[in-house]
């Protein structure tokens, strides 16, 4: 029982963390990224060729996935997406979705279409037990490491000036600019954040579930259900929404196998018709 | 003199649209456009949302999925008529439309593009998992052939003339829908809220319009889909083919009437011949989609426009010239 709880919060952390990207991404560009999960994706495979390479320290590995992934999103952001006007909703959307097809597609090419998973032996130190519940180091590790993630985002995001500005420029992009601030260069800083931390939690899954070409679709899904159910504009509420979303994955998981993400997806629903801004976004609607 | 033309030979190309297949001989090429004319049907009605409302909806494999599923598990088992089972396919298009577009379509666009992603996934996730009713990964197989006036359609030439007339009727009907005024309503509210709304018009409710036409015409075409083919497997009904469905809209050209029309010549085809490539083809597909939103979003209907007014820019100086 208390198992199934543990791996319940952890995949609701690691949805959390997708929640998290989709949130900044949302914020600071206005724009519903749904390569999110293939980026996930890359994220785990990156991490399990570096440790083919030989890197088997932790803390080296999660921090390379992170910069090579944070590289793509500024290549992505300055290829392709700033050159979309923001009018542009359904062109944006579609070449999010293109690029998901792109960076699935390239995984096959790459790493073939085979399940691969990182060696639990990975996060160092061993297990530990508090209260006579052992918890291994994936489940403890996982959450040191999204914890930390969320506040070095949030001291980054409300205690420095950069942080005011990327701010500024997802509030008004027009009002960031008459305040000399570059909106581009901001914006790139924000998503490709984002996408790092899309990759790191693509390493924090892949010891527990496998990684393949296939699982992006899944973990992006339920991060962008997380983040709806906490509120697009609230990371602790990402974080909040990623758990609730991983416990009722297990809630339900011994008796509705199949049903999961019809399940899933049924509660954001509900939870859409109930409070559209998420349970812990701000109550102020933006008025069409 | 030039009007009345233009009035009369609408019809006729309609005509000649139908009775076009009657030409054809080789299988392959009648199965993959009565393929084609199914996608087709589908994409003119995402293009009244995409195009012409400015909103996005990737749930179109899902609503065509839950109507071509109930459509037939209905012929299949209880015996219903192909052509009374349209009404359900009504009334599924209308309830998901509705029901969904009520949710969501008061919140930012970007709502509605998720929630009909998760309704895609969930109907999947559905159809592969509820064995009694679905059958699972087995599929439904063995939906009885529809007959008109005693003539079964059964034929591959058949089953094109048909998807045909259906592609031509539902071209008509939405091409009078967005001259109306409610066509200009859509377009008002998607070029500027706040304007359209200082009109009079109920952005909302234009939006929820949209949707639902959208919604309808998934539903006709898995009917269509059910009772022609014969075979619902769930694989099929899944996100990549409502990305093929928004791929035939932003290809063509969204917000221009004939742009799905070319787009789902330029697609499918397209695709058959990406076939070719083997492992790589979807990795081509996603480059090509991607770099046609960013160099060429109004799409190959943007395109021709384009070249045609240029071209009547340089016929006037000639013509001007000449008149000198």
């Amino acid at each position: 029982m208390i198992d199934v709880l543990i791996i319940g919060i952890t995949f609701g952390l690691i949805y959390g963390l997708v929640a998290i990207s989709y949130s900044l991404i949302w914020q600071s560009m206005n724009l519903i990224h749904f390569a999110q999960g293939d980026l996930l994706m890359i994220g785990g495979f990156i991490a399990i060729t570096l440790i083919n390479l030989g890197i088997t320290n932790m803390f080296p590995v999660v921090l390379i996935t992170f910069v090579i992934l944070a590289l793509i999103g500024v290549v992505m952001q300055n290829g392709i997406y700033r050159f979309i006007p923001q009018k542009r909703v359904v062109t944006r959307i579609i070449a999010t979705l293109g690029m998901g097809i792109i960076f699935k597609n390239l995984a096959v090419l790459i790493w073939g279409s085979n399940s691969h998973a990182l060696p639990e032996t990975f996060f160092p130190g061993s297990a530990i037990s508090i209260f006579g519940i052992s918890i291994r180091p994936v489940y403890y590790w996982t959450l040191l490491i999204s914890i930390t993630l969320v506040v070095l985002l949030m001291l980054f995001l409300y205690k420095t000036k950069f942080g005011l500005a990327v701010r500024l420029t997802a509030y008004n992009t027009e009002l960031a600019k008459l305040m000399g601030v570059n909106p581009l260069l901001y914006q790139s800083v924000a998503f490709s954040l984002a996408i790092g931390i899309t990759g790191v939690s693509g390493i924090l899954c892949s010891p527990i579930s496998y990684v393949n070409y296939k699982m992006g679709l899944a973990f992006g899904v339920k991060g962008f259900a997380a983040a709806i159910i906490g509120g697009l504009d609230s990371f602790p509420g990402a974080i909040i929404g990623g758990i609730v979303i991983g416990l009722i994955e297990v809630a339900f998981g011994q008796y509705l196998s199949g049903y999961i993400d019809a399940v899933v997806f049924g509660i954001m629903i509900v939870v859409l018709v109930i409070r559209p801004r998420g349970l812990f976004g701000k109550s102020k609607a933006i008025k069409i | 003199m030039n009007r009345k033309i233009n009035n009369l030979s609408l019809p006729v190309v309609s005509l000649l649209v139908i009775l076009f297949p009657l030409l054809l001989n080789s299988y392959y090429t009648m199965r993959i456009l009565s393929t084609l004319g199914i996608y087709l049907i589908i994409a003119m009605g995402l293009n009244v949302l995409l195009g012409f409302t400015g909103l996005v909806s990737i749930g179109q494999a899902g609503i065509f999925g839950i109507s071509a599923y109930v459509c037939g598990i209905l012929m299949e088992r209880a015996g219903v008529n192909f052509w009374f089972a349209f009404f359900f396919a009504m009334a599924v298009g209308l309830l998901v439309g509705l029901g969904l577009g009520a949710i969501t379509l008061k919140l930012e666009s970007g709502y509605l593009a998720i929630t009909t992603l998760g309704l895609c996934l969930m109907v999947k996730n559905i159809l592969q998992n509820w064995d009694s009713m679905t059958n699972g990964f087995e599929g439904v197989i063995g939906i009885p052939k529809p007959s008109i006036f005693g003539y079964v359609i059964k034929s591959q030439k058949a089953v094109l003339v048909t998807i045909t007339i259906f592609v031509v009727i539902i071209f008509w009907m939405l091409r009078f829908f967005l001259k109306s005024k409610y066509g200009r309503k859509l377009r008002a509210s998607r070029d500027n809220e706040i304007a359209a709304s200082m009109m009079g018009i109920n952005v909302v409710s234009t939006r929820l319009l949209a949707f639902t036409i959208a919604s309808v015409t998934a539903a006709i075409a898995g009917w269509l889909y059910a009772g022609l083919y014969g075979a619902l497997f769930p694989d099929f009904f899944s996100m990549d083919l409502s990305v093929l469905f928004m791929c035939i809209v932003i290809v063509g050209g969204q917000g221009t009437i004939w742009g799905p029309i070319i787009g789902s010549f330029v697609v499918v085809y397209g695709k058959e011949l990406l076939g070719s490539l083997g492992e790589g083809q979807m990795l081509v597909y996603g480059i090509i989609l991607v770099l046609l939103c960013v160099v060429q979003p109004s799409g190959l209907a943007g395109l021709f426009e384009k070249g045609f007014a240029r071209l009547r820019e340089i016929t006037l100086k000639k013509g001007e010239e000449n008149a000198r």
